[in-house]
């Protein structure tokens, strides 16, 4: 148990070490425990800038450390069962998904507050936190999209409190999202993406093709089964049987990526970063378009 | 490389999430934790550091109050009708009865 950094990171008992801290903290620290030799697995979203993501996953590569984004979807068997059965509906025409999950902090933010959770000091808002699971299931069955454009309800941070809990971003950046649409344009299709932390809502994610659809039971960070329907089937799956079904997708991350770290499957999970590039390069487009500014954003 | 061994570092909710999943996948174990606050580290380590001294109760839930709302702690353990009482919507309790080491 440590209080100090340097002197954890110098622990030699342990290889790895998993980052879960609030978003604008991810770089540097995972940056330090890299150049410390350690391995990490860090949490989404990876970084709030590109050119952070990018310096990791080049400081990963020199040092042949392992480095990996921890965000549950593309270790998820139903994951796996989504990909297998994606070609059944055929030329995807449409996707669509929701996470909404409404937090009392919106009261206290209303109240004249400023959560961590909705601070740009440290990169909160809907975007950063729910949106991002949808944007990386695009990204991860479709690769980056052509453009990205974020619709979102911004709250203007102009309280006495509020002002003063932004710091140097007062007067820079005094709005933060609570809930939005980020819309994607493919080369093909158009993806919608929902995220609210401000309201309720029944959480779904849906692809849409001419010859039938797939939808995801309870969302992009739900995936508690895959419903497939075409036009001469109709077919429902769910590998992830799990006792605990609430917390079961934490269950088959740690399951999928402990069987790949003893395989020594680093080719593998090196692979998997450039959907985590691209979603940081999706996210930080389309927010500052959308005048959404962070402590630290270039 | 036959065991993973891991150091965390923060302490909020998804943490435990993870670390809860440790005891229940073979070849993964929690080394250290790291926390800027004392209490923090000493509550992750006295909870996942040590398997064979977790209590089992499955009356009980880990409910995880939305950061700001009980700042001067990260967990509580509830019973569902504390839980409603505190009116906290439903998708934000996050938690289950406890898992035992080894189960």
């Amino acid at each position: 148990m440590y209080t100090d950094m340097d002197a954890f990171l110098a622990d030699p008992d342990f290889d790895f070490v998993y980052i879960a801290t609030p978003n604008l903290l991810h770089y540097e620290q995972a940056k330090k425990a890299l150049l410390a030799g350690k391995n990490v697995l860090l949490e989404k979203p990876f970084t709030t800038r590109a050119d952070h993501a990018k310096e990791l996953i080049d400081i990963a590569a020199e040092k042949d450390l392992i480095l990996v984004e921890m965000n549950p979807t593309s270790f998820l068997p139903n994951f796996e069962i989504l990909k297998r059965e994606l070609p059944k509906i055929g030329r995807v025409r449409l996707v669509m998904g929701n996470y909404s999950q409404f937090t009392p902090l919106y009261n206290d933010l209303k109240a004249g507050e400023l959560p961590t959770y909705f601070n740009p000091r440290f990169a909160g808002g809907s975007l950063m936190d729910l949106n991002y699971y949808n944007v990386y299931l695009n990204v991860v069955l479709f690769g980056k999209p052509d453009s990205a454009t974020y619709f979102a309800n911004m709250f203007p941070l102009t309280s006495p409190k509020q002002q003063e809990g932004l710091g140097d971003l007062a007067g820079k950046s005094d709005i933060i999202d609570t809930s939005g649409v980020l819309y994607m344009q493919y080369p093909d299709f158009v993806s919608m993406s929902f995220g609210a932390k401000d309201t309720f809502g029944d959480n779904f994610f849906q692809i849409e093709g001419e010859n039938g659809f797939i939808t995801i039971g309870n969302g992009p960070n739900g995936f508690s089964d895959i419903h497939v329907k075409t036009r001469d089937t109709d077919e429902t799956f769910n590998e992830m049987t799990h006792p605990h079904p609430f917390t079961n997708r934490w269950y088959y991350e740690v399951k999928t990526l402990t069987k790949m770290l003893l395989a020594d499957e680093r080719e593998a999970l090196r692979d998997r970063l450039q959907a985590t590039l691209d979603t940081v390069e999706v996210m930080e487009e389309s927010r500052k378009d959308a005048g959404l500014i962070f402590d630290g954003d270039r | 490389m036959k065991e993973i061994s891991i150091g965390t570092i923060g302490s909020g909710m998804i943490v435990p999430r993870i670390l809860e999943a440790f005891p229940q996948v073979e070849g993964i174990r929690l080394s250290a934790v790291y926390s800027r606050s004392q209490g923090k580290a000493n509550w992750l380590a006295s909870k996942f550091a040590d398997c064979g001294t977790v209590s089992v109760d499955p009356d009980f839930q880990y409910a995880w109050p939305p950061l700001g709302i009980a700042p001067e702690i990260d967990a509580l353990e509830v019973t569902e009708e504390e839980l409603a009482a505190k009116g906290w919507p439903h998708n934000n309790v996050h938690g289950h009865g406890r898992i035992p080491c080894g189960s």
